[in-house]
């Protein structure tokens, strides 16, 4: 089984900087059991397959559909794998091609789910702490990876300013709410349903 | 009814809770008697306790399997807690109401109520200030209606001042 090399970064790769209006986010799930994937009651996106109890909600993975699709969900990285390609990196690095069975393999117990990217970039949320009002607010930012050049991530801006810098109270409130945001938005507006395919404009990732 | 009113008399909450109950029975009688004369929920009071029945066993199940989010914590006080935000919740009478346990010690309840979904997050663990802490949002369609963090207390008496802000767009929600 060969890595799919048009989701790596290329070097003739820039940051996406295009407007995303129309496109979709879309986000593995740890199983392929739809029972598991939907909250049976209420028909929404079980919380279980929001994120996972190891990742940072407050810097959430999402990869933008498109070259990036549901023929490539499988992957699966080895902890070797892992350690090499799940890195940020710059869009027009030089990445070694991932080899079967070393740095991945395959992995059908896995689907995923679909949101639109207006959904999340440039939402809002107000909130209050004690007495005082704050602002968070939700941005979609392309973050590539060595393994996906697709990759994006949720990040919020805060008007208490960034959670980094928070003394540890403070950003462990902030982070709760952020968390309990993304849930919502997830819980609101995730789907199963496939969109649309739609592919970015040559312009928007390709240097000149 | 009667078990689920015995919840209020343990004492492993916050000593205003009473006071807090009456506060939030009071209003959301108030709006259920403001909008039964035009409005009837197809929700009765049987489907409210099995509801409820259905919740606390979910809770229990799910409680059972994740143990890892709720260390140190004592599984009747758990149990108690969700009661509290259950019965509270259930005070709207939603159409469909789910509960998720989250890996960040917190119910996730998802309520939807005719075009209205309400998601409230009751965390029982790392309380701040020493009270329950909760955070809900209310979405109409695509549109947030309402979003609010605080005490358990303080979450529930403000959706439902909110809730009542919105009764000519929500006229059923109470």
């Amino acid at each position: 089984m060969e890595y799919p090399k048009e989701i790596l970064p290329h070097s003739e790769y820039k940051t996406i900087d295009c407007e995303l209006t129309g496109k979709s986010l879309l986000r593995l799930t740890n199983t392929n059991k739809i029972e598991e994937i939907i909250d049976q009651e209420t028909g929404k996106i079980s919380i279980q397959q929001i994120c996972s109890p190891k990742e940072r909600i407050d810097d959430f993975s999402l990869s933008l559909f498109g070259v990036y699709n549901t023929d490539h969900i499988n992957l699966e990285f080895t902890k070797e794998g892992k350690q090499k390609y799940m890195h940020y990196c710059a869009p027009d690095e030089l990445v070694e091609i991932p080899i079967f069975e070393v740095d991945f393999y395959n992995n059908a117990e896995k689907l995923c789910w679909f949101a639109e990217v207006t959904r999340f970039h440039n939402i809002e949320f107000q909130f209050t702490m004690g007495e005082d009002p704050f602002t968070a607010t939700c941005i979609v930012v392309h973050t590539p990876m060595k393994w996906n050049y697709w990759h994006f991530s949720l990040r919020w801006l805060t008007d208490a300013g960034p959670l980094e810098n928070m003394e540890d109270s403070q950003r462990k409130k902030v982070a709760r709410r952020i968390g309990h945001s993304v849930r919502t938005l997830i819980s609101q507006f995730a789907t199963l349903n496939l969109p649309s395919a739609t592919y970015l404009p040559q312009n928007c990732y390709w240097k000149n | 009814m009667e078990m689920r009113n015995k919840v209020y008399e343990t004492n492993c909450y916050p000593n205003n809770f009473a006071s807090f109950i009456a506060m939030y029975t009071n209003l959301m009688n108030a709006m259920t008697n403001r909008h039964t004369s035009v409005q009837h929920s197809s929700t009765t009071p049987l489907d409210t306790t099995k509801q409820f029945i259905k919740l606390e066993q979910s809770f229990k199940q799910q409680l059972s399997n994740n143990h890892q989010f709720f260390e140190g914590q004592k599984d009747y006080v758990l149990i108690e807690k969700m009661k509290i935000s259950a019965d509270a919740l259930l005070a709207c009478q939603p159409d469909k109401i789910s509960l998720q346990v989250t890996d960040e010690g917190s119910i996730y309840y998802t309520i939807l109520k005719n075009d209205v979904a309400l998601y409230f997050e009751h965390y029982l663990i790392d309380e701040f200030d020493g009270n329950d802490e909760a955070i809900a949002t209310v979405y109409k369609g695509e549109k947030v209606l309402f979003n609010y963090g605080g005490t358990l207390a303080e979450t529930i008496a403000q959706l439902g001042i909110a809730l009542s802000k919105f009764a000519i767009e929500l006229p059923v929600f109470a």
